[in-house]
């Protein structure tokens, strides 16, 4: 127990802490006494002038913010003459700082405004101060610098050298005038800036801010001040995992992944990484390799440090619960209900768990045996899987259960039954094609084989069929098959894959009752009409012409295949809808019966899937009479905000995990992309700009906050 | 999710919303307000003071305006097309609400005009920090107006936008928040009351509601922030779209409102023409921005050319302006010919230096021929001592022709911001499509005002501060009419 200091402000009793300033122990006693220098994580260094205070009757004033508390001491926060220092600092002040709020983006998001008002200053007194500084090193990425709005109060300075250690801000002289720069002027990338944006966070005018764009504005801050985090559906706390590689800790990294979703593995390899879009590095260079850190950590994790406390379940709630579908969506909802204390059985139509994971995308992009072996960490939970079922009525077994979650996904292709000859044999959906060759199943492919379709679907369906040593063809609409990953078709393309982009279908052409050919024609454009959705092309006149083919495959989107044999009410697309909000959603017609993953979204990514089932169990929970909270800690948080210099910072480079060449990898159906190395994920961990430190920067609280003013 | 309920929930703190949740409070009723701003105020934070008549500070000034006079000069002003109720409820008001700041402890420094033949019913914050009336005055009256709220018992939510008004099949009972935490809030009440200020930082809407486009032909304020949120939701809750403008005055366009080089180009000494090199109406009018807004608004690409020239220039430093600023007290000829030169070069398509009507023609885009003949009329007129055209007073015709260099501004479509989005009735409930009332939902400020017919009133000045603080006080009677009606 320390001894507290007793002291008194404007006669009310404060008590301090050793060492606290009377500043410090006036704000914590709830009393506002102005201060713009200030900052509750920086050190002092009383250059506003604000904190003006008078003690034990001694009129010589002192600033609080530099003044130990002492036992006994009288604080006399206002007298006439403190008002008047106050408002001569605030003008001199202001007298350098333009006078149009509102042109400022910062406008009642800020520190001076809000000192203004408590004031009641006003710019008209004092002539205008034009400083001929303000211009120097304006032009930085990330960072906007409009120094006209600086009042040096030296917060940034103080945030980047006592805060973050990087020293890349300091206070400069030219002729009269001492400005807030860098060394010798450099632009920030250049000082060695580690754009954590700590600066920015501390400085109370619209002198510093972020380039508008980079946080979202539709989110509450604190959330949009981790882009990553916020864009990706899980909300997956990527800076702690990313700083956990960089340790070395990998097991803790993939503790940190499992905290929201149960398929580190499966991730790291196929997401399609919504969160490197948010990637503050963006706006110097490129993004961090996200999922590549997340594949590394999860195929580097030999202790499993998580293990027990992520397969413990709350006790035995008595409930059960049947799930339709052992795809992401299901298997996640599976597992948290589990982990929730309920009984979950899963049914499976196939005769393997994993849904496309296992059997709708190619297994050069995600092997079976790694997406089973996170699937058995969910069974060793206790939740029981039951393969080559199929679930004809879920109504009928929600008789069995006190909750069923239906997620069958989209597993049906589509075929473009529009498009003659399509109903002829050897014509095959790319899902078709993709369990087939996952499976072992045998088609009737021919030689030569045309895909129709522009998406990433088409590619891995060509991928595939190139390494079952088939000619083909990809035929699409788009242009350079803009619907695709750039990556994903620049490597079928790679391997041989023809692309017959700008091409319209006309007919699947047929001798003795086999596929022999597709009917095209060449396109200038085409767009859909918004009432019909009907094509609409602008063909190359006198174009038609026959691509000889073997067989045909539809890669033009998936369906759920449900009917109203299975008991819900559904839309006219095949998914369920909640007749409460007419639109499909984690509730259904029949009470006790949810739904979640592709089946309620429409075909879309793992981690979509992911994301939706946890907020599926969560509702789940919640009915069977649970608190719904899913959310647990696997791996303590620490984080040194110190990060220190790092020079070149700005300008590392983004490491490219090595890919296995084209003419190796079309001989089997192994990983195409090896992952990045040891050092690699290092170096790319390294290249983090930490956004989540600055969550840890205290809020200023404004004057109107504070029980005495 | 936190939950709260009050007898009132309010949406923004901005001036409107402060006085409606003081005057609830001041019945003794418990009131909650969102705002989603770190500081209470909104645009009053910026301005200099409210509009008032028979206030005690007018009376003791022997200022003779009655709220009858002023009424009825401005439901002319306006050829009564707007709801008459509710601008005779706010000038009756008005003197009284500057009485009822001053009690709680505003301090003005007096009833002043805007321009030379206003009257004088702007009552300018006296800074309580110092100083002269100027941009910042009302954000001491803010300070006053927050304090005495709390000191009611008002509870503030900051940094919390709104982000949907509650409502069931028999109107509005709260509405739903989120913190920068992300805490999520329902409040609910009574009634509500939405006063965010209108969407003149919204160019989507400007251009939706208004046909305007921002930065083409309407370079208005854009104060940070006000995106029509109020409206968007009060629309979503059933309301029926008001009619709405923009609150047209002239502006600098793309030069910065802060350029104090412009105050020498809205002088009625100017020679003011359009594209077409015409003169268009008597200089002595740019002094009521918004009347000459209107002139501007039905020229070719919505803009004029105010000349002058380095004799004229030269007048204003000897005697001063004709037409000091209200809001801007500074001399605007100190080193006018650095600043506007370095106007020129940034915006060349704004600001003009030349040592010729040819090259002031062929610089801003005007036709040479009729610019020439236009100078001729009007300097002869100048040095006739009658302005045959349009018959400018006498004093201002000086001519423009014995200067080595001249000086132009383009003169653009400006704004302080939009006013009118929702339709509502004079005890400020707002309507359905049927103009019946939503229960339970009321609206005041810029959200809500339509009681200029398209022509901000210069004549009267005050008037947005104005509307925003009376029809708030106003508004929030009603809804304790209301609450008071379903206790019986």
């Amino acid at each position: 127990m320390v001894d507290k200091i007793r002291f008194s402000v404007d006669g009310k009793p404060v008590e301090a802490l050793p060492g606290q300033t009377v500043l410090e122990a006036a704000l914590a006693a709830d009393i506002y006494i102005p201060h713009l220098c200030a900052h509750p994580d920086l050190s002092p260094q009383s250059s506003c002038k604000l904190c003006v205070v008078e003690i034990n009757g001694n009129t010589t004033p002192v600033c609080a913010c530099e003044t130990p508390a002492e036992e006994g001491m009288q604080v006399i926060t206002k007298s006439a003459s403190l008002s008047h220092l106050r408002n001569v600092a605030m003008e001199l002040l202001l007298a350098g700082h333009p006078n149009d709020c509102a042109s400022c983006k910062r406008y009642l998001k800020c520190e001076l405004q809000s000192v203004i008002q408590y004031l009641g200053s006003v710019h008209a007194r004092l002539r205008k101060v034009q400083r001929d500084t303000c211009n120097i090193n304006i032009d930085n990425p990330l960072i906007v610098r409009e120094m006209e709005r600086c009042i040096q109060c030296g917060r940034c300075v103080r945030a980047c050298n006592e805060l973050r250690g990087v020293g890349g801000l300091q206070y400069n002289k030219q002729g009269m005038e001492t400005y807030i720069g860098t060394q010798d002027d450099m632009p920030l990338g250049q000082a060695d800036c580690r754009f954590c944006g700590a600066c920015v966070a501390v400085c109370p005018t619209g002198a510093l801010q972020d380039v508008e764009g980079i946080f979202r504005a539709d989110l509450p801050l604190r959330e949009a001040l981790v882009p990553c985090q916020a864009e990706c559906p899980a909300h997956i706390d990527i800076p702690a995992y990313v700083r956990a590689v960089k340790e070395g800790r990998y097991s803790d990294a993939v503790g940190i992944i499992r905290e929201k979703v149960p398929f580190p593995h499966a991730l790291g390899l196929v997401c399609n990484n919504r969160c490197e879009e948010g990637c503050k590095r963006c706006g110097l260079n490129e993004a961090v390799s996200i999922r590549e850190l997340k594949r590394f950590a999860a195929e580097h994790d030999r202790e499993q440090l998580w293990r027990e406390q992520y397969l413990k379940t709350k006790s035995d709630t008595g409930k059960s619960v049947a799930v339709i579908g052992a795809g992401p969506a299901g298997l996640t909802a599976a597992f948290y209900l589990r982990k929730a204390g309920h009984q979950v059985t899963v049914y499976e139509a196939k005769e393997i768990p994993g849904g496309h994971m296992t059997s709708g995308m190619p297994a050069y992009r995600i092997p079976t045996g790694d997406v089973m072996e996170e699937i058995r960490l969910i069974q060793d939970c206790g939740v029981e899987i039951v393969c080559g079922h199929r679930v004809e009525n879920a109504a009928v077994l929600r008789n069995s259960f006190d909750a069923v979650l239906v997620a069958v996904g989209t597993s049906v292709g589509k075929k473009l039954n529009q498009l003659p000859g399509a109903n002829l044999p050897q014509v095959y959906t790319a899902l078709e094609v993709l369990q087939a060759s996952r499976l072992g199943r045998q088609l009737d492919l021919g030689e030569t084989v045309t895909v129709i379709g522009g998406g990433n679907v088409a590619f891995d369906a060509a991928g595939t069929l190139i390494r079952m040593n088939k000619n083909v063809n990809v035929v699409c609409l788009e242009k350079d098959a803009s619907q695709a990953s750039p990556h994903e078709r620049d490597q079928g393309l790679e391997e041989g894959v023809r692309l017959l982009d700008c091409h319209s279908n006309e007919a699947i052409l047929a001798r003795d009752g086999r596929v022999c050919g597709l009917q095209v024609h060449r396109i200038n454009s085409f767009s859909f009409d918004p009432e019909t959705r009907g094509l609409i092309e602008d063909p190359v006149p006198d174009s038609t012409y026959v691509i000889p083919t073997n067989s045909v495959v539809f890669a033009a989107g998936q369906v759920t295949g449900l009917t109203q044999d299975f008991g819900l009410a559904l839309n006219r697309f095949g998914y369920p809808v909640d007749p409460a909000t007419g639109r499909s959603g984690v509730n259904t017609s029949v009470e006790g019966i949810f739904a979640a993953g592709d089946v309620v979204t429409g075909t879309k990514f793992v981690i979509d899937a992911i994301a939706g089932a946890r907020e599926a169990a969560a509702c789940i929970d919640r009915y069977l009479g649970g608190d719904g909270e899913l959310d647990e800690t696997l791996v303590p948080r620490e984080r040194d905000p110190k990060i220190g210099q790092r020079s070149g910072f700005s300008r590392l480079k983004r490491e490219q995990a090595a890919c296995r060449p084209a003419q190796q990898r079309v001989a089997d159906f192994q990983p195409v992309s090896l992952g990045l190395s040891e050092t690699q994920a290092a170096a790319e961990a390294e290249r983090c700009l930490q956004c989540d430190l600055r969550k840890d920067i205290q809020p200023v609280r404004l004057w109107m906050e504070y029980g005495t003013t | 999710m936190k939950k709260l309920r009050a007898d009132f929930a309010i949406v923004a703190a901005g001036p409107s919303g402060l006085a409606a949740a003081i005057t609830c409070a001041e019945k003794g009723y418990q009131v909650i307000v969102f705002e989603k701003n770190a500081s209470p105020g909104g645009t009053a934070n910026m301005g200099v003071g409210p509009f008032g008549v028979e206030s005690r500070i007018q009376r003791a000034s022997m200022i003779s305006l009655t709220k009858e006079e002023a009424f009825q000069f401005h439901m002319n002003y306006v050829h009564w097309n707007v709801d008459a109720r509710i601008v005779r409820d706010y000038f009756f008001k008005s003197g009284e609400t500057i009485d009822w700041l001053e009690d709680m402890g505003v301090e003005f420094f007096g009833a002043m005009r805007y321009h030379p033949s206003a009257r004088e019913t702007w009552h300018a914050v006296k800074p309580a920090g110092g100083g002269v009336p100027g941009p910042r005055a009302a954000s001491s009256m803010i300070k006053v107006m927050y304090e005495r709220a709390l000191e009611l018992g008002v509870t503030f939510y900051f940094n919390a936008p709104v982000q949907g008004l509650l409502c069931d099949g028999s109107g509005v009972y709260g509405y739903r928040a989120t913190d920068a935490d992300g805490e999520e809030y329902e409040v609910e009440a009574d009634a509500v009351l939405v006063a965010t200020g209108g969407f003149g930082d919204n160019p989507e809407m400007i251009q939706e509601y208004t046909g305007f486009e921002y930065g083409k032909d309407i370079f208005n304020n854009r104060s940070p922030g006000v995106q029509g949120d109020g409206i968007r939701m009060m629309l979503e809750a059933g309301a029926r779209r008001g009619r709405s403008t923009m609150e047209k005055i002239i502006s600098s366009g793309k030069v910065p409102a802060s350029t104090l080089a412009r105050v020498v180009f809205r002088q009625p000494s100017a020679l003011i023409v359009n594209k077409s090199g015409d003169r268009v109406f008597d200089e002595t009018y740019i002094d009521n921005t918004a009347v000459s807004a209107n002139v501007l608004d039905i020229q070719q690409d919505k803009c004029l050319y105010s000349i002058i020239d380095n004799r004229l220039l030269e007048y204003y430093r000897a005697h001063g302006v004709d037409y000091p600023n209200g809001v801007r007290r500074e001399d605007p000829t100190v080193d006018f010919e650095r600043i506007f030169g370095a106007c020129a070069e940034e915006y060349s398509d704004h600001c003009f230096v030349a040592s010729s009507l040819e090259e002031i023609a062929e610089k801003a885009g005007i036709k040479k021929a009729a610019l020439a003949a236009t100078f001729a009329e009007y300097n002869q007129a100048c040095h006739n001592n009658y302005d045959d055209l349009f018959g400018k007073a006498r004093r201002f015709l000086r001519p423009i022709d014995g200067g080595e260099t001249l000086y132009c501004m383009k003169i653009c479509m400006g704004a302080y911001g939009s006013l009118g989005g929702v339709q509502i009735n004079y005890k400020y409930e707002v309507l359905n499509d049927d103009y019946e009332p939503i229960e339970g939902l009321y609206a005041s400020g810029s959200d809500v005002c339509d009681i200029y017919a398209g022509t901000y009133i210069f004549d009267l000045p005050g008037n947005t501060m104005g509307f925003a603080l009376n029809s708030g006080r106003i508004a929030a009677e009603h809804m304790v009419e209301f609450i008071e009606s379903l206790e019986e």
